[in-house]
C-alpha cells in the first residue's frame, strides 16, 4: 500500500478512515468528473445512500453502477481497481420497503463480481466483513454524518487501518502457509497416553464439541490450501490408532502433509519438518495448549507465529477465526491453492521413492517430468505476481511484483514466462517465473528467474533456464546479463549462474553476470518441453 | 491542558509541536482544513474523554477556544 499513489472514488467522507496511509486522494462525493490516469491503485469506495426513500435508493444504486462502468473505461488498465461492497450500516435506515432494498444492494454486490471477474487487477472487498469486526462500536456517529457527511464513524479509523491493511496484504498474497498443531488438549480434550481413546473428550457434548468443531474449522482450512502438520509429545502408534478409530475424528490421517510424533524437542522437530516440506519458519503458526511450549518456540524459532491459545473449549471457534483472518485469508482463493495439499504429499511420495535409483539422473528420468511453457497472459498474471511475492528460496533477484507490473512488462515487450509442471505424481501447476528484459535487438537480462520451492531438487531449474536461453537465442539474442541479489533466504541460488558458465562482470553492489551464447545449451531429454 | 492541546494537534497534523503558533486557527494554518479538524476532534474526545455538541465542534476554531471546550465538558 506504502509508495503507491492511490484515488478514491467515495460518496461520503472517508478521508478519516484513511489517515494513516500516505499518497491517497479523493474525488468529490459521487464525482466521476476527474479520474487520473497516474495511479496505482484505484479505490471504489461507495456506501449505502441513507438518506433517500426506496425508489430514489435504488435509482442512485443504479447510478453509481453507471458511473463505475464510466470510471473503468477510463481508469489506467494496468492499475489495481478495488471494489468495495457495498453493505448496509445501520439496522435503522430512512428505507421502508426493506426487501427491494435488499435486492438492489445485492444486484449491485453481484455487478462487482462479475466486474471482477472480467477486469484483471481488479478486487472486491467485503466491506461486510469490516462491519463485522467492529463489534459492539457505534457504526455511524450522527453528529459526524450531519456535519461532516461521514457514514462510518470517524472513531473507528484505526480499527479500520488494520482492517484494510489485512486485506491488502491478503490480495499481495503474502500470507502464510502451514499451521503446526500439538494434539492433546489442543485437538482433543484430554491426554490419549493417560485417557486413552475412549476417554479423551470430542463429540457431541461440551467440551467434545468445541474440539469437534475446531476440528472442523481446520478441515476447510486445508480445502483452501493451509498445510497442516503434527507436533506432538505422544506415542506414534496410539495416536494414529486414536485418530483412525475415534467415531468423531474429523481430522484424519491424510489430512496431515507431515508430522513429528515422538518425545523430542518441538523445535527440533519443527525445523525437521520444514526441511522436509521446502518452507521457511517464517510460513509457520504454531497451535499448542502449553504456555511452555509456546513460550520456547517462540524463543527458538522467533520467525514462527505463535497465537495464544484459548483459556476455555467454548472459544476455540473465535481463536481460530481470529488466527485465520490474520494470517491465511487470502483474497481468491486460486485453484492452485486448493490443489496445494495434494502437491505437497504427493512431494514426500516422491521423497520416498527416490531411494530406489542409484543415480539421482536416473530417478529424474522415470519421473516422466513435463514443463508446460507459457508466456504470461491474463489468466496467469495473478498467479505469476503471486509467485514473485511469495518465492523465497529459489528466487535469483527476490523482485517483488504486482499483478499491474507484470502487466507493464508484457506491454514494454519483455518476455514473462511462466512454466507448470507436471510428472507422474501430478500437476504442480505453475511453479516457475522468468522475466527476460530485451535491453536490445541481441540482448537481454534476466530481471527474474524463480521456482516454487514444490519443483525443486529435480534439476528443473537448470533445464528450464537452458531452454528459455535457447528460445531466446532463436530469437536473435546472443548476450544474456543477469544478476544475483543476495537475501537472507536464497543462498541455494548464490551460485546459480557461475554454474551455467556466466561471466563476473560486476561484484559491486550484487554480482552482475554476462553470458554470450553461440548454440543451443543441451537439455536433457527426459525433460519434456511443451510450448503453449 | 494548551500544552496536551498542542501535542494532540501536532500528532493529529504531523507536524512539530514547537513550530505550532499560539495564535494557530481554523483555516489559517495549511494543515487545519476540514478534514484534519474532524480528525482533531476525534482525537480530542477520545484523549480527554468528553463528546462535543455539533455547536462546540464548529467553535473550536482555535487553541483558546478549544481549551474553554474542554475545561466546561470537565467541570
Amino acid at each position: 500500500m506504502e509508495n503507491r499513489s492511490t484515488y478514491i472514488f467515495r460518496n461520503y467522507t472517508v478521508e478519516t478512515l484513511f489517515k494513516d496511509f500516505s499518497g491517497i486522494s479523493f474525488s468529490g462525493y459521487e464525482d466521476i468528473s476527474n479520474i487520473p490516469f497516474d495511479v496505482s491503485i484505484y479505490i471504489w469506495f461507495y456506501s449505502c445512500p441513507l438518506n433517500e426513500g426506496e425508489h430514489k435508493f435504488i435509482e442512485k444504486l443504479n447510478d453509481y453502477k453507471q458511473k463505475l462502468e464510466l470510471v473503468l473505461l477510463s481508469c489506467n488498465p494496468s492499475s489495481f481497481v478495488l471494489l468495495f461492497t457495498l453493505t448496509p450500516i445501520s439496522e435503522f435506515s430512512f428505507q421502508t420497503n426493506k426487501t427491494k432494498i435488499k435486492e438492489a444492494i445485492t444486484a449491485y454486490n453481484q455487478n462487482l463480481s462479475t466486474i471482477a471477474v472480467c477486469r484483471p487487477l481488479t478486487k472486491v472487498i467485503e466491506f461486510d466483513d469490516f462491519i463485522k469486526c467492529t463489534k459492539n462500536y457505534e457504526i455511524i456517529d450522527w453528529r459526524y454524518y450531519f456535519m461532516y457527511k461521514t457514514l462510518i464513524n470517524p472513531g473507528l479509523s484505526d480499527c479500520f487501518s488494520a482492517w484494510f491493511r489485512r486485506q491488502w496484504l491478503a490480495i499481495e498474497g503474502k500470507r502464510k502457509k502451514c499451521i503446526v498443531l500439538d494434539l492433546d488438549n489442543t485437538l482433543w480434550g484430554g491426554v490419549l497416553g493417560e485417557d486413552g481413546i475412549e476417554g479423551i473428550k470430542l463429540g457431541s457434548s461440551y467440551p467434545g464439541n468445541a474440539f469437534k468443531a475446531f476440528q472442523n474449522m481446520l478441515l476447510e482450512a486445508s480445502k483452501s490450501g493451509v498445510l497442516l502438520v503434527i507436533v506432538s509429545k505422544n506415542n506414534e502408534d496410539e495416536v494414529w490408532e486414536a485418530i483412525d478409530k475415534h467415531p468423531d475424528m474429523i481430522l484424519k490421517k491424510n489430512h496431515f502433509v507431515a508430522w513429528r510424533i515422538n518425545w523430542k524437542d518441538k523445535a527440533d522437530n519443527i525445523r525437521s519438518i520444514v526441511e522436509e516440506l521446502n518452507i521457511g519458519t517464517d510460513s509457520l503458526v504454531f497451535i499448542d495448549d502449553s504456555p511452555i511450549e509456546r513460550n520456547w518456540i517462540h524463543t527458538a524459532l522467533p520467525d514462527v507465529i505463535v497465537p495464544d491459545f484459548p483459556q476455555s473449549q467454548y472459544q476455540l471457534i473465535s481463536f481460530f477465526q481470529n488466527v485465520y483472518n490474520l494470517y491465511f485469508q487470502l483474497y481468491d482463493l486460486t485453484s492452485e491453492d486448493q490443489e496445494k495439499v495434494l502437491q505437497y504429499k504427493q512431494n514426500s511420495l516422491r521423497k520416498q521413492s527416490q531411494v530406489h535409483f542409484t543415480k539421482i539422473e536416473d530417478y529424474i528420468g522415470s519421473l516422466d517430468i513435463q514443463i508446460y511453457l507459457k508466456e504470461a497472459d491474463k489468466f496467469t498474471i495473478p498467479r505469476i505476481a503471486q509467485l514473485t511475492q511469495k518465492t523465497n528460496q529459489f528466487n535469483l533477484t527476490t523482485h517483488r511484483y504486482t499483478d499491474s507490473d507484470i502487466s507493464d512488462f508484457i506491454s514494454s515487450g519483455h518476455k514473462v514466462y511462466s512454466a507448470s509442471v507436471t510428472d507422474k505424481f501430478g500437476d504442480n501447476g505453475i511453479t516457475a517465473i522468468c522475466i527476460m528484459k530485451r535491453i536490445s535487438t541481441n540482448r537481454i537480462e534476466i530481471d527474474s528467474y524463480l521456482l516454487s520451492c514444490r519443483i525443486l531438487g529435480r534439476f528443473i531449474e537448470y533445464a528450464l533456464i537452458k531452454k528459455l536461453m535457447n528460445l531466446a537465442f532463436d530469437d536473435g539474442i546472443n548476450e544474456i546479463f543477469a544478476s544475483f541479489i543476495p537475501t537472507a533466504k536464497n543462498g541455494q541460488t548464490a551460485l546459480f549462474f557461475d554454474k551455467l558458465g556466466f561471466e563476473v562482470i560486476e561484484n559491486v553492489p550484487h554480482k552482475k553476470y554476462l553470458l554470450k551464447i553461440n548454440k543451443h545449451f543441451v537439455v536433457e531429454p527426459y525433460y519434456r518441453f511443451v510450448i503453449l | 491542558m494548551k500544552e496536551n492541546v498542542k501535542k494532540i494537534m501536532a500528532d493529529v497534523f504531523s507536524i512539530d509541536k514547537g513550530s505550532i503558533p499560539d495564535d494557530i486557527s481554523y483555516g489559517n494554518h495549511e494543515k487545519w482544513d476540514s478534514v484534519h479538524h474532524l480528525n482533531l476532534i476525534v482525537e480530542l474526545e477520545s484523549h480527554f474523554g468528553v463528546i462535543f455538541e455539533p455547536e462546540e465542534i464548529q467553535a473550536m476554531t482555535n487553541i483558546d477556544n478549544i481549551v474553554f471546550c474542554i475545561l466546561q465538558k470537565k467541570m
